[in-house]
């Protein structure tokens, strides 16, 4: 079963040269989180290094940003590893503590994020807790877990000095490790503007109309956004505005152009959020532009990773794109900047361009229109499936310049393992404004023309968006007269291909055809309308979506 | 059913320019061979002649033990007469059904066949076959100057009505030739309603031919190189995927391209129907790239793709011409399949693959892993 977000109105989120994109990837952010995704790392606007923790990847060789107040030993191990290839391991003195080094470049009376992971099989518990500038706030237990468990502490920077971390060894003191210490302004999951609810027990109590006992609508949620997860009932699941609010229940606009409505259900996994609180790469905001998020998949047959972070150029005239990196595996990364370790497949395997955020363009992104005087508009649609093998999605301004993107597995075949099916594909590396990433050409702005697939190496490989085209140079989708089938009046379709190394530059050449990705190449028709009693919706220059027959707002 | 033929080098006429009127004797040979029926032939007595049949047994029988060898009791074979010419094997089992080049006459009642023409996995032991020794028609030419017709209707197997209809044009003896037509709505007996018509003039000239066959249901391929010239193809067939209400997908294509791709005239051209019975062509489509589809057909994906040392094949998917009545996708080509243009041609794709690449990556069913090498007219 699919699961969408159906024409999500973000217009009120437009600013000059953001044109909606870091909206965009605040609703993606929540929709995955609340479709099972687990996250993995946020970051702030941090430009070199956003994460604020000195040496929190563990990964400098020596243990100078990590200070014991006593007898103990603290040195790099790499017996015992979260991420990357080193952790902190800390064989305690009785009631010692271990101090990280002060956090840099932290905004004073700003709050953010300590996130430590620990590994305790010391039969004690440990503590850990944060010197915020003035005082140590609540501390929280490391207990002994005999495995890797993540603990986060909120605090908010005091003017009066530097801040900073530290763990507490017990009486009766013991060895941990300690890897992936992340401090950052969270703009996404911890953002508790931003994130207004987070419950399981949602319920579609008539067509449109959505209520939780966890939580009581009121007033000021009419606008805000519910993002809710059925998997039960296709077409329910989705990111609906609050129109209303009435007995402390939410009416939601379902954007549908029919009779359509939801089907009447409890127990959904939802979340409330507040789009005005989104990231919106304000222009004179550098604290708040360059921020990121990575999340991992659900999919139990690979955990695949997925990395955004927005452009921090916060200059009044520079686009404000997204740049995107993701592993089909449950690739290691490093928790300062969110980079693929290259010890498993991942798109930075052979793209040595990833610039990870300089500024430049550099790599895969999510950009859509870019600046444009004439979009007043911008809605957002996604899908998914179950189990969330994959993800695309698009951004539709009110002028013809469409965001596009697909990343994850397009099913295994005879030819293909499941990791070959896996491909990220999206604009890359140009970021020209007003161009229409859906539309398929031999443009890098396009988004199937530079993609990455893996080999069977395990390395990466370019690969692109492959079509049916007649006599050398014509493509039937786009030919003047295309028509329906008239022999039944259907449409005609057919899934897209996955093309590997189509320049014959690399060493493993292959072919596949999309699966039930619910993606199809259809002729060109009216944009953004259903077709086939709503059973698919046609987007732009012929790609296509499943639908789940209902109409769309025009 | 299915029909292989392989390899068939039928006789050398004495002259040029009659090739077309013994060619298509030899057509309705095959087409009978491959379960079609006649529905319509000219009026002449070279169909029937015994100038052209030279011998016709009942009781021919073929043994898994001795390959090539066809025996019978009743015999007649004469090695003067009879060695060169060719056999029409009438069998029940499709291992030991086909045309096969005779090559020794042993005795009156055993000859041998050419190895070239039979699998190397040799016969399945069938008795009581029919058999016709023939000259492929050259004994007594058709006469063509008022224009022969024969129409021959597809076997039945999908409720199928498809009728191939070839018609010899005379006109000066260098623009002889046949042209085929295809009726997809069988109705040759009244309305008539045709395709248009294909025709290949480069071998009006020759005067022998190495002839191979493909065919299976309602669909029949038939290819052959003449002493100069690359192979021809004639394919009759009817699209396969296509929707409720399609019922009359037959088509017609020939050329010597054997372009898949191909720039909208040749093998990719297919001659059809559309809804309103008007004729109409399809076009086989190939994997492109968007609005630059030259670039994964000519240069890059159509030599290459190969995944992990297998060839991927694909059966084209039929656009209908850019027309006010055209511009759809409409079903599958029967049959062929295809690949990267750069495979070594007239050879199996992979080893112990199904698959048999001719060329510029179209590629056929292979008779089994012993399917003969495709030879050439050879000398």
């Amino acid at each position: 079963m699919k699961h969408w977000i159906r024409d999500l109105d973000i217009s009120s989120e437009l600013y000059d040269w953001s044109e909606g994109m870091p909206c965009a990837s605040f609703v993606v952010y929540h929709f995955l989180k609340n479709a099972g995704w687990t996250w993995l790392w946020e970051c702030d606007g941090e430009l070199d290094n956003p994460n604020h923790c000195p040496d929190g990847n563990m990964e400098d060789s020596s243990v100078t940003d990590w200070t014991l107040s006593g007898a103990g030993t603290r040195s790099k191990s790499t017996s015992q590893i979260q991420n990357g290839k080193q952790s902190l391991s800390w064989v305690s003195a009785a009631s010692e503590t271990l101090t990280s080094a002060s956090f840099t470049n932290l905004t004073d009376a700003q709050t953010y994020e300590q996130v430590i992971w620990v590994y305790n099989n010391s039969g004690n518990a440990f503590t850990f807790d944060v010197f915020d500038g003035n005082a140590f706030g609540s501390s929280t237990n490391l207990t002994s877990t005999g495995g890797w468990a993540s603990y986060r502490i909120t605090f908010t920077k005091n003017v009066a000095g530097s801040a900073y971390f530290r763990c507490s060894a017990p009486v009766g003191a013991g060895t941990i490790y300690i890897d992936s210490c992340m401090t950052f302004e969270s703009f996404f999951e911890y953002n508790t503007s931003g994130l207004i609810a987070d419950y399981t027990d949602g319920e579609i109590k008539a067509a449109n109309v959505f209520a939780s006992a966890s939580h009581t609508f009121v007033a000021g949620d009419v606008g805000r956004v519910v993002i809710a997860w059925d998997g039960t009932n296709e077409g329910n699941s989705g990111a609906y505005a609050v129109t209303s609010v009435s007995a402390g229940e939410a009416t939601l606009e379902i954007r549908v152009g029919g009779s359509e409505t939801l089907t009447i259900t409890t127990g959904l996994t939802w979340r409330l959020i507040d789009l005005s609180a989104a990231p919106r790469t304000e222009l004179t905001s550098a604290r708040e532009a360059g921020c990121g998020w990575g999340l991992e998949s659900p999919y139990s047959s690979a955990n695949w990773r997925l990395f955004y972070r927005h452009n921090y150029d916060s200059g009044s005239t520079n686009n404000k794109y997204i740049q995107v990196w993701a592993s089909p595996t449950d690739c290691d990364f490093n928790t300062d900047d969110g980079s693929f370790y290259l010890t498993d497949v991942s798109t930075q395997m052979v793209d040595p361009t990833y610039s990870f955020n300089l500024g430049s363009g550099a790599g895969h992104i999510l950009f859509g229109p870019g600046y444009n005087d004439s979009m007043t508009e911008a809605r957002l649609y996604l899908m998914i499936d179950d189990d969330s093998t994959f993800v695309t999605w698009t951004l539709r301004p009110n002028v013809s310049y469409n965001a596009y993107s697909f990343m994850g597995f397009t099913g295994s075949d005879s030819y293909h393992t499941l990791q070959e099916s896996w491909c990220l594909s999206t604009r890359y590396n140009d970021t020209s404004r007003n161009l229409n990433e859906i539309y398929l050409s031999n443009a890098y702005t396009s988004w199937g023309y530079s993609g990455l697939q893996p080999s069977p190496a395990g390395t990466m490989e370019r690969c692109l968006i492959g079509v049916y085209g007649y006599a050398t140079s014509s493509v039937p989708y786009l030919t003047s007269n295309r028509k329906v089938n008239p022999f039944n009046s259907s449409e005609w379709l057919h899934k897209p291909f996955l093309v590997r190394d189509p320049f014959g530059t690399g060493r493993y050449p292959a072919q596949k055809s999309f699966g039930d990705q619910g993606i199809f190449i259809s002729r060109q028709q009216t944009d953004w309308t259903t077709f086939d009693s709503d059973e698919y919706l046609h987007l732009s220059y012929g790609v296509c979506w499943e639908w789940p027959n209902v109409s769309v707002v025009t | 059913m299915a029909l292989t033929i392989r390899n068939l080098l039928t006789p050398s006429y004495s002259a040029n320019y009659t090739y077309y009127q013994w060619m298509i004797w030899l057509y309705r040979e095959i087409f009978e061979l491959a379960g079609w029926t006649e529905t319509y032939k000219t009026v002449d007595t070279a169909w029937e002649s015994a100038s052209n049949i030279l011998l016709t047994l009942a009781d021919a029988a073929v043994n898994s033990a001795t390959p090539r060898k066809i025996t019978s009791a009743t015999g007649g074979f004469v090695a003067a007469t009879h060695e060169g010419m060719a056999i029409t094997v009438k069998a029940t089992n499709d291992a030991n059904k086909s045309i096969y080049r005779i090559q020794t006459v042993e005795d009156t009642n055993t000859i041998w066949i050419e190895a070239v023409g039979l699998s190397s996995a040799g016969w399945t032991t069938e008795t009581g076959i029919t058999v016709e020794v023939h000259n492929c028609g050259q004994g007594q030419l058709l006469t063509t100057t008022s224009g022969l017709e024969l129409v021959m209707a597809a076997p039945a197997a999908s409720g199928a009505s498809l009728e191939a209809y070839i018609k010899t044009d005379t006109g000066t003896s260098v623009g002889d030739h046949a042209d085929v037509y295809a009726l997809p709505k069988g109705d040759w007996t009244t309305a008539k309603t045709l395709t248009t018509g294909r025709s290949v003039d480069a071998y009006y000239q020759r005067r022998r031919a190495r002839i191979n066959v493909y065919a299976e249901d309602q669909h029949i391929l038939i290819f052959f190189w003449t002493e100069t010239s690359e192979p021809h193809q004639h394919f009759w067939g009817e699209l396969t995927g296509v929707v409720t209400g399609d019922d009359y997908p037959g088509f017609v294509t020939v050329d010597t391209d054997w372009l898949m791709r191909g720039a909208a005239t040749g093998f990719c051209q297919l001659s059809m129907l559309d809804d309103l019975d008007a004729a109409i062509s399809g076009y086989t489509t190939w994997l492109a790239h968007a609005i630059n589809a030259p670039v994964l057909l000519d240069n890059y994906i159509g030599r290459r793709i190969i995944n992990q040392g297998v060839a991927k094949i694909e059966a084209p998917l039929v656009f209908m011409d850019n027309v006010s009545t055209g511009a759809y996708m409409r079903g599958t080509v029967p049959i062929v399949r295809c690949t990267g243009n750069d495979f070594e041609t007239y050879r199996p794709l992979d080893g112990a693959g199904a698959w048999l690449h001719i060329v510029n990556g179209t590629v056929i069913p292979r008779n089994g892993t012993g399917d003969p090498v495709l030879i050439t007219i050879g000398s």
